[in-house]
């Protein structure tokens, strides 16, 4: 088994959607959070320039995808929460069809050549 | 001695300055600044160290500006763009038929000819609820098409239209026939042409910054 390097960032661009999506349908979230959780989950191998993920996401709530609020953090401090719109779910469902689609081309490519 | 408060107000201004606007987005860039410097501080970082880092995770304004650009610029363009378009094909053609009155004072302008019931009348009101319904669908696409077609069917369907209403009503003399053209009629089509041209190039303008924005930010 290879070991896993930084992933490049032309997957990381591909990945942003369906990433945010998927964090979203857990439940609202704001831009910070959202960074530490997939740098966690990838176990920093996918990593965003931080800044980047706004234009993302402002990207999203103009698609109707997602929607935000401002709020409050424990501190005091503003925040913006984001939730995911209805349209937000059925594009999250197309991303996964999609990429477990890749997934499996991929595995089945895979163990034919340990066959 | 280093000032965290005065850095982030620094940090401000220099965004500020690369046009990242504020209150949106840069209220909440300063929020993820202020969150990512006080996780760091709690691992033991000294406050110098932590802002220079989160400052540098955050990104150059310059990159930022342009991402931002795509998304909010493109919003409030399109939606002006296309209301131009649709508003045009009616108050432009009004004020230049109302023009052409005083500008050529024996001619007559098509508001007031005989023929404007019969001929005019159904091809101003088929041009503008084309424009209309053009103009609605722009708003909930966005695409290049929507523009593409305002200005195309604006032309076109009114070309058409002209010459239809030529065999349809005999008694109406068609523009493109009448002895008005040369003088009165034809500067208000190069003007709707102009219009329609341009508006056509702005809306694949858009929809080309659209495809780059795909290409860019979706899965």
């Amino acid at each position: 088994m290879y070991r896993v390097s930084m992933i490049r960032k032309e997957l990381v661009a591909a990945s942003a959607e369906p990433l945010v999506l998927s964090l979203l349908s857990k439940g609202e979230s704001y831009g910070y959070a959202i960074i530490q959780e997939v740098k966690t989950r990838s176990d920093g191998k996918l990593q965003w320039t931080d800044g980047m993920l706004y234009p993302v996401l402002h990207r999203m709530e103009h698609r109707g995808l997602i929607k935000s609020r401002w709020g409050e953090s424990e501190t005091g401090r503003k925040r913006k929460y984001y939730s995911l719109k209805k349209d937000g779910k059925t594009a999250m469902a197309k991303h996964h069809a999609q990429w477990s689609l890749v997934h499996s081309v991929l595995s089945g490519l895979r163990k034919e050549q340990y066959v | 001695m280093f000032d965290l408060e005065q850095s982030i107000a620094e940090w401000r201004r220099q965004m500020l300055a690369a046009g990242i606007k504020t209150p949106v987005p840069l209220e909440e860039l300063e929020s993820h600044l202020r969150e990512d410097v006080e996780q760091q501080m709690q691992s033991g970082l000294r406050a110098q160290q932590a802002f220079e880092n989160s400052v540098q995770r955050i990104g150059h304004a310059n990159d930022l500006k342009s991402e931002f650009k795509k998304i909010c610029g493109m919003k409030f363009y399109t939606r002006w763009m296309l209301l131009w378009i649709g508003g045009n094909g009616l108050i432009v053609t009004v004020i230049l038929n109302l023009v052409g009155l005083y500008m050529f004072p024996g001619r007559v302008p098509v508001f007031f000819s005989h023929g404007w019931w019969h001929a005019w009348f159904p091809c101003y009101t088929t041009w503008t609820i084309f424009s209309i319904i053009g103009f609605v669908v722009g708003l909930n696409h966005w695409t290049q098409w929507s523009a593409l077609g305002i200005g195309g069917i604006g032309l076109i369907g009114t070309m058409i239209l002209n010459l239809a209403g030529r065999f349809v009503f005999h008694s109406g003399s068609s523009v493109f026939f009448s002895d008005d053209w040369g003088n009165v009629w034809f500067p208000i089509y190069l003007a709707e042409m102009g219009f329609t041209f341009a508006g056509l190039v702005a809306g694949l303008s858009v929809g080309f910054g659209n495809r780059k924005l795909s290409k860019a930010t979706r899965a």
